[in-house]
Order: C-alpha cells, then sequence, then structure tokens
C-alpha cells in the first residue's frame, strides 16, 4: 500500500494544477487588460486605458446594450416557458411527457453552430431571415433546456400541500400561484434567470447568424473588433465579460447556493 | 346555513378510483353539528383522501359530499368554507407567523383593523402571542403546529378538518396538544372530522370514531364502545391488544354460552350475539381484562397457566401465559408487585361478561 501522504499530495498537486489550466487564459486575459505595453508580458505595470476603451467606445456600448436587453428578454421568454411546461411534466402524467422533454432538452445535444445555422436557414423560409424575433427566439431556445432545468428541480422540491393549504383559505388557482407557488419558488426561479442570462450573455455562435445589423451583441461585437486591431482592448472588453458573468455566478451563489443549481 | 337535519358533514357513498385501483370505496357517514368524529385506520385505509374528498383536493369518483346540506361534491376547495390543518402544517414559508394567519382574511377583502383584531385574537387561542414576526421555519414543530391551528381557526370556519396534524410531534408534547386541541374544540363547538391512524388519539379526543380499512368503513361507535365490543377482528385487533380463540358453541345457559376450544379448554361467555349451539364463534378478551391469581378460587372461568414471558411498561406488566391446550395470551396486570415468575404456574379468572363473541365465517358447524 501506499503511504496515505504521497496519494494526498499527489491529488492536491493534481487538482491544483488543472485548477491552474482552467484559469490561466483568463489570468492572462485579465493581466493583459491592464497591461500598459500591449500583449508583452510581463506586464511593466498597471493601466486601465484599455478599459477606458472599451468603455468609451460608442460600438462597444452599445453592443453592451443589445446583449443585456437580448439577455433579459430571452431569459425572460425561456423561463415562462419552462415554467409551464415544468408545472405540467412535474405535477401531471399525460401521453408524450417523455417526448416533449427531450425536445425541450435537444439543444443541449445539437452543436450550438450546426443548430444556428439551421434556426438561420429556417426563420429565412419563414421570410424574415436574421432579425430581433429572430435572435431573441434563438437565445431562448438555447438556454431553455437549462431553465427547465433547474426549474425542474424546484418544482420537484415544492411542497404541493402549500397550496392545498391557500386553495382552503379561499384562494383560487390564480391567486395561488401568484402569491404562493412563485415566491415560494424565487430562488429557483432567479437562480434559472441569471444562469440563462450569462448563457445568453456569452453566446457567440446563435449571434452571429441571426443577429440583424444594427444589432450586433457584445460578443460578435468583440470578435469582429480583434479580427481586425492588434490591441488590449479586446482584453479589457473580455476582462469585462468575465467580470460581468463572475458578478452573476456570485449572486446565484448568494441566493441558491451554485452547487444546487448547477446539479439541478 | 345550519339545514334542518343537524348535519355538518354527509358523506354518501363516495368512491375514490385511480385507474382500477379503488382507494375509497362507497363510503358513508355523517357528522353533526358540534361533533367531534374521527377516521382511524391503517396507513392506505382511505382515512386521508375521504378528508380531501371532503375539503376538495381530492375530487371524488363516485356519491355525494354536503357540507351543512350543500352539495360540495363539485365544489373547489376555495368555495367550501371548511378549516384544514395539515400534517406537515403546510405553513407558508416567505411569510411570518402573522401574513400566514391574514392571507385568508386578505382575501375576504376584510379591513385593515379587523384582520389585526383577528390575527391577535387567534394567536392569542393558540398560545403563540408575540410570535406574530416570526418566519415559519424559526418555530419548533409544536409551534408550526398551533400557527396552522390560528390560521385555520382565524376564518372562523363551522368546519374544521384535520389531517393526522399531531403526528410530527414527539410523545409528551403531542400528548399535550392533544388535551388542548380537545378543550379548544370544546370551547368553540367546533365540529371537527380529525384523521389519525393513532388509535389513543381516537379513543381519547372523538364523540364518535370511524374505523377504516381498505378503503372501507368497518365500524362507527362511540369510543367505549370500539374498545369493549370491538364486533369485528379487525377492529379488536387494531385497537388495543386482544386474545383470540376460535371455538364452536356447545350449550346455552340464560345470557351465557359454553364455548369449547380445541380439546381442553371450555369458556363460559356471556352470549350477547345469540349464538346457536354448534355455530362457529371467535371469543375476543382484552389482556386487562384476566386476573391473574396465585392459586385457584371459585369463579366462571378459573383456568391453569403457564408463565411464559413478562414485559415490564412501567405502569403495567404483560404476561405472555401459556394455556394447557397450547393456547398462548396475553394477560396485563397493575399489580406490579405480583410474584408470578417466568415458568411458574399461575391461576387466571375471568369474568364471562369479559369475552366477546363474534360470528365466524366460513368455519365448518359442528
Amino acid at each position: 500500500m501506499r503511504s496515505p501522504d504521497i496519494g494526498t499530495a499527489a491529488l492536491r498537486l493534481f487538482t491544483y494544477a488543472a485548477m491552474a489550466f482552467l484559469f490561466f487564459p483568463i489570468i492572462i486575459t485579465l493581466i493583459v487588460s491592464v497591461n500598459p505595453r500591449e500583449f508583452i508580458l510581463p506586464p511593466s505595470g498597471f493601466t486601465l486605458d484599455w478599459f477606458k476603451a472599451a468603455w468609451t467606445s460608442e460600438t462597444f456600448v452599445r453592443a453592451m446594450g443589445v446583449s443585456l436587453i437580448l439577455g433579459i428578454v430571452a431569459s425572460l421568454v425561456a423561463n415562462t416557458l419552462a415554467l409551464l411546461a415544468v408545472l405540467a411534466m412535474v405535477r401531471y402524467d399525460f401521453k408524450g411527457k417523455a417526448l416533449i422533454n427531450l425536445l425541450i432538452m435537444s439543444p443541449l445535444l445539437i452543436p450550438t453552430t450546426i443548430f444556428s445555422l439551421a434556426l438561420y436557414v429556417y426563420f429565412v423560409q419563414l421570410g424574415f431571415g436574421g432579425g430581433i424575433p429572430a435572435l431573441v427566439i434563438g437565445h431562448a431556445i438555447h438556454v431553455l433546456p437549462f431553465a427547465a432545468r433547474i426549474l425542474t428541480a424546484s418544482m420537484q422540491n415544492f411542497d404541493t400541500s402549500l397550496e392545498e393549504a391557500a386553495r382552503n383559505v379561499g384562494a383560487g388557482p390564480v391567486r395561488t400561484m401568484l402569491s404562493i407557488t412563485l415566491p415560494v419558488m424565487k430562488t429557483g426561479l432567479i437562480s434559472s434567470f441569471v444562469l440563462c442570462f450569462v448563457l445568453s450573455w456569452n453566446d457567440f455562435p446563435i449571434s452571429v447568424f441571426l443577429a440583424p445589423p444594427g444589432w450586433t451583441p457584445l460578443p460578435v461585437e468583440l470578435f469582429t473588433y480583434i479580427k481586425f486591431q492588434y490591441d488590449a482592448v479586446g482584453a479589457a472588453l473580455a476582462s469585462s465579460l468575465i467580470l460581468i458573468s463572475g458578478i452573476a455566478m456570485v449572486v446565484i451563489d448568494r441566493m441558491a447556493g451554485l452547487r444546487r443549481v448547477l446539479r439541478g | 346555513m345550519n339545514d334542518s337535519t343537524g348535519k355538518a358533514i354527509q358523506v354518501e357513498g363516495v368512491c375514490k378510483r385511480y385507474g382500477h385501483v379503488s382507494a375509497v370505496n362507497d363510503v358513508s357517514f355523517d357528522v353533526r353539528h358540534g361533533e367531534f368524529v374521527s377516521l382511524l385506520g391503517p396507513s392506505g385505509c382511505g382515512k386521508t383522501t375521504t378528508l380531501r374528498m371532503i375539503a376538495g383536493f381530492v375530487m371524488a369518483s363516485d356519491g355525494h359530499i354536503r357540507i351543512n346540506g350543500r352539495d360540495v361534491t363539485y365544489l373547489p376547495p376555495e368555495k367550501r368554507e371548511v378549516g384544514f390543518v395539515f400534517q406537515n402544517y403546510a405553513l407558508w414559508p416567505h411569510m411570518t407567523v402573522a401574513e400566514n394567519v391574514a392571507f385568508g382574511l386578505k382575501l375576504r377583502k376584510r379591513d385593515k383593523a379587523f384582520i389585526r383584531n383577528k390575527v391577535e385574537e387567534s394567536l392569542a387561542v393558540t398560545g403563540l402571542s408575540g410570535f406574530e414576526g416570526r418566519l415559519p421555519r424559526q418555530l419548533s414543530g409544536g409551534q408550526q403546529q398551533r400557527v396552522a391551528l390560528a390560521r385555520a381557526l382565524a376564518l372562523e370556519p363551522q368546519l374544521l378538518l384535520m389531517d393526522e396534524p399531531l403526528s410530527n410531534l414527539d410523545r409528551a408534547l403531542r400528548v399535550a396538544m392533544r388535551r388542548e386541541l380537545k378543550k379548544l374544540q370544546q370551547r368553540l363547538n367546533m365540529t371537527t372530522l380529525y384523521v389519525t391512524h393513532d388509535q389513543e388519539e381516537a379513543l381519547s379526543m372523538s364523540d364518535r370514531v370511524v374505523i377504516m380499512s381498505g378503503g372501507e368503513i368497518v365500524r362507527v361507535a362511540r369510543p367505549l364502545e370500539v374498545y369493549e365490543d370491538p364486533q369485528s377482528e379487525f377492529v379488536a385487533d387494531f385497537v388495543g391488544t386482544t386474545n383470540f380463540f376460535d371455538g364452536i358453541v356447545s350449550d346455552i345457559g340464560e345470557g351465557v354460552a359454553t364455548v369449547k376450544v380445541g380439546e381442553t379448554l371450555t369458556l363460559r361467555v356471556g352470549n350477547r350475539i345469540s349464538a346457536a349451539p354448534g355455530s362457529a364463534v371467535r371469543v375476543l378478551l382484552r389482556p386487562e381484562r384476566v386476573r391473574i391469581l396465585a392459586e385457584r378460587r371459585e369463579g366462571a372461568n378459573m383456568l391453569a397457566a403457564r408463565v411464559d414471558f413478562i414485559e415490564y411498561y412501567g405502569p403495567t406488566l404483560r404476561y405472555t401465559v401459556a394455556l394447557p391446550g397450547g393456547e398462548a395470551l396475553f394477560v396485563e396486570a397493575h399489580d406490579i408487585h405480583g410474584s408470578a415468575q417466568i415458568g411458574e404456574t399461575v391461576w387466571l379468572s375471568i369474568e364471562p361478561d369479559h369475552f366477546r363473541l363474534i360470528d365466524r365465517k366460513g368455519a365448518p358447524a359442528s
């Protein structure tokens, strides 16, 4: 038998190596975005010039606004649909339940690029090609399975006697949903919403195919920029995206515990 | 709203089927105004389903349910105006104690002062004054139970339905709450239908007990009658502990039958079912109805027995004894200083009236 000390040390080393591997690109991006010497390492000092440039660029600020609105609207649409679907699937038995579940989860099974191209072709055939509705629908479908998973867990934990108690004291079905069910599921709903928002905020392929001119979300704008410009403004923007996603994750963690949400 | 029949609840031929499975089958009973009735039975006997059908959480497949004479069979729960206390309390976790109690009053659009008074009053009645601002998770099980009760009482329901409300409490609290609940029910003269699997609860609180088994009612009677005269093997076995003997009636005297059990045992048994000679009967005997004697005396039934096992329960001792024919018998005695030891022979004295006779269906008559 090996000494447990060596085993523990090896496991620890491996864990740190894996974490370093995962965090390295993020750290490099963060370093580059505050390094005065464009892309030349080691950094020669600290500057927020790149951030300033990124956040004062009209193109990028507009793209951020687009991403923000898109993320919120797509998450709202996806969560509303997911909530209704999950209500039916958790509480009732009906024919075709497995099939509907598979349909909701199917965006997870198809590579996003293929899925985006298919959506684009489909919308063109319908006659409106890329456009704001197409963009919102695309993002909503993309995040729908995540919303469905989180809300399913949340709904399964929901004690239906809470609703019966409300009906018993005189609340109708709608009032019960608004005053009892949704507030009690608040944690799950917020977690689901934030996760969907982050996924939409970071999405690239769907937006590339479906975003109409003048409505370019941030990741696409960023890609266009770094294709032609070789400076650290891109890195500063990427850092901004990382920070915003990071904040969102902290919010989820505070609300619900990240582990619970990801286990879904 | 009180109708002339004086019935608060009328359940008439109610059935509940899930697919081909019958959970409740042709159940009928009444609850009178001001009465405390228990639905008692083992788990899965259909008692909770019956209660939930009366509250409207489950729709009856067949039959009718009337509350104060009004047919509510197909009404949604919010139209039935009955109080309900859930086994797990079902307090809304995002609302304070006061908000939980006030919710139903707010739905009825009562004015603020009225709601405040009513909430205060309901919490005072249940001993929860001062807990208004707490959240349910900050309360103990017993306190949560009281909030659930206060929430139901605040609406002044004419009818209170309770689904094993005490089963999640520890024993001491359960017994205390049982007494409190009963006092409150009497003070408010609240018609109550109470579901429990705990025979002690049912016997101690109820005016009448409805005993269910396999989705059907097997007995409706006052607690004393249920215990003293079970009338069926199921009731005798489910409510308390009972000794059984299968025998044949050999002779009939004045109100007393002689029953032969096996080769060696003859019992003189009070005959209230008018069993005829030759008929197969089952003889029931409560363990506490047997007197243990150190030596033989005169009596209608004086049986020698060997002590096989003794269990000490605190207030009582339970002996497991064997009769000469091999029949095992439970005997419960209060005299804990009794000298009987395992392996000793004792005498059992049993009054004829302490036996209960029931028909043994399907047994061959000789």
